[in-house]
């Protein structure tokens, strides 16, 4: 029967129906593993035992549920932080972060209780923080400045400025090189021909404001208790900051982990919650592997 | 019937197992933000999920290395092995990194008396998004006099 014919459609589907239907610790055990295996380290002595460990715990029955596994997921995730201190991303500690809440968790009569609220708590104090910098201590983010030299300088944005900011290619190139001249004492600044589109001002502006409302949105919605007000909104406002940041923000292992915290948080009757997580698991990769940004560029001819 | 001493802390432990990672991340974000604003930590880095909030990030901070010549100052390049320190200088800029990176460049001029590192940040003006060079941190590393070298033969 070929992979289109309707039977193997249905049994497809029931699959990705029975995929809500797992248990959200054990769905979370595994896509946490998964990520571990595939959001490699730099140096091939962090990478090589963590990917062998957590694929072992992925492989073998009952390993994802041993603490002596985890255990040692945790020391193979904190030692490159040691190591490459202080160069490690925020997501790298996040990284060393979910292995001793799965530690502490199987280390608890009701480790499914126990990994969720975990899982909701680090959810809330990541964007907690987060929220505090572009709120409170970033000089730069509350009056735009962040998001216009970012759309105009950093290569990531260069597509969106591009689609959505009223530059062409040749303009945001032209920019780079003006920022670089001017730093290099080559050229006073009034002269050299930087361009800031008002769409793009006006985009910058945008991005200000929707980022800080959705993290702060999301710290509030993860420590609020469960059940009650803004809590309601959790999975709706994760998987909205996924789909809109990951697109852009290719930053896979701290998309993943956020995915993986947010099915482990699921209550096991929030089946579409999880199956979302699940999607938004697999959507993160493909933002980043798949050149949608570039078609779209060529498809319009705004490059 | 009232619980045992020792299974009731058992209990107690196990309600406080989950608060252990959320409560080492605020430990962490708190570190961080105290070496942010102490110690020049990039935002970007440490924990503190102070990324893409700011632009003071690797790519908008510099080091610049010079010898101290009795002619004047001279700059130093960085050569690829010792990147690493010129990073670590760059991303917490520390009087010991500082210092660790001025001493191993110092060999490449002999003759300067001292080697001065200099990181600094570009930060843009809101209004026309002019970009300014601001100090982080500098650090001048003295070379040690060397001890007067006695003639051969003379003695005590």
């Amino acid at each position: 029967m070929s992979p289109a014919s309707p039977g193997a459609r249905g049994r497809l589907a029931a699959a990705w129906r029975r995929a809500g239907d797992v248990d959200p610790l054990a769905l979370a055990l595994r896509l946490g593993l998964l990520t571990l295996v595939l959001d490699a380290s730099l140096h091939w002595f962090e990478r090589v035992p963590l990917a062998a460990v957590a694929a072992f715990g992925l492989l073998m029955p009952g390993a994802a549920r041993q603490r002596a596994l985890w255990a040692a997921v945790l020391a193979l995730t904190v030692a490159p932080l040691a190591w490459n201190w202080p160069f490690s991303d925020n997501h790298a500690y996040l990284k060393a972060l979910f292995p001793l809440a799965v530690l502490c968790a199987l280390s608890c009569p009701d480790p499914r209780a126990a990994l969720a609220t975990s899982a909701r708590l680090l959810v809330g104090g990541t964007f907690l923080f987060a929220t505090l910098w572009k709120l409170v201590l970033s000089p730069d983010f509350l009056d735009g400045t962040f998001f216009r030299v970012t759309l105009l300088t950093d290569g990531r944005f260069a597509n969106v400025a591009v689609l959505a900011g009223g530059l062409d290619a040749d303009q945001w190139y032209a920019n780079d090189d003006a920022l670089h001249d001017t730093l290099a004492g080559e050229v006073p600044w009034e002269e050299s021909g930087f361009v800031e589109p008002p769409e793009l001002a006006r985009l910058a502006c945008v991005a200000t404001v929707f980022t800080a409302l959705v993290e702060a949105g999301i710290a509030l919605a993860f420590l609020w208790p469960a059940g009650r007000g803004p809590s309601r909104a959790r999975n709706p406002l994760l998987l909205l900051f996924a789909l809109a940041t990951y697109p852009v923000a290719t930053v896979r292992g701290f998309g993943w982990l956020l995915m993986t915290l947010g099915v482990a948080q699921t209550a096991p009757r929030q089946r579409g919650a999880r199956l979302a997580y699940l999607a938004a698991w697999f959507a993160v990769e493909a933002f980043r592997s798949v050149p949608w940004d570039d078609a779209l560029v060529a498809a319009l001819g705004a490059g | 019937m009232a619980m045992a001493p020792s299974r009731a802390g058992a209990g107690r432990r196990q309600q406080l197992l989950p608060w252990v990672a959320p409560a080492l991340l605020a430990a962490l974000a708190g570190l961080q933000i105290a070496l942010a604003f102490g110690a020049h930590l990039s935002p970007w880095k440490g924990g503190g999920f102070g990324m893409f909030s700011t632009l003071d990030h690797g790519g908008f901070r510099g080091v610049e290395v010079t010898a101290l010549l009795p002619e004047g100052e001279r700059r130093l390049t960085v050569p690829p092995e010792r990147v690493r320190e010129m990073r670590r200088a760059r991303t917490l800029p520390t009087r010991g990194a500082l210092l660790g990176l001025a001493r191993a460049l110092a060999p490449q001029r002999p003759e300067a008396r001292a080697v001065r590192v200099r990181v600094f940040r570009i930060a843009f003006e809101p209004g026309d998004l002019r970009p300014v060079r601001r100090p982080l941190a500098e650090v001048t590393w003295e070379r040690p006099a060397q001890a007067p070298t006695r003639p051969p033969g003379e003695g005590p």
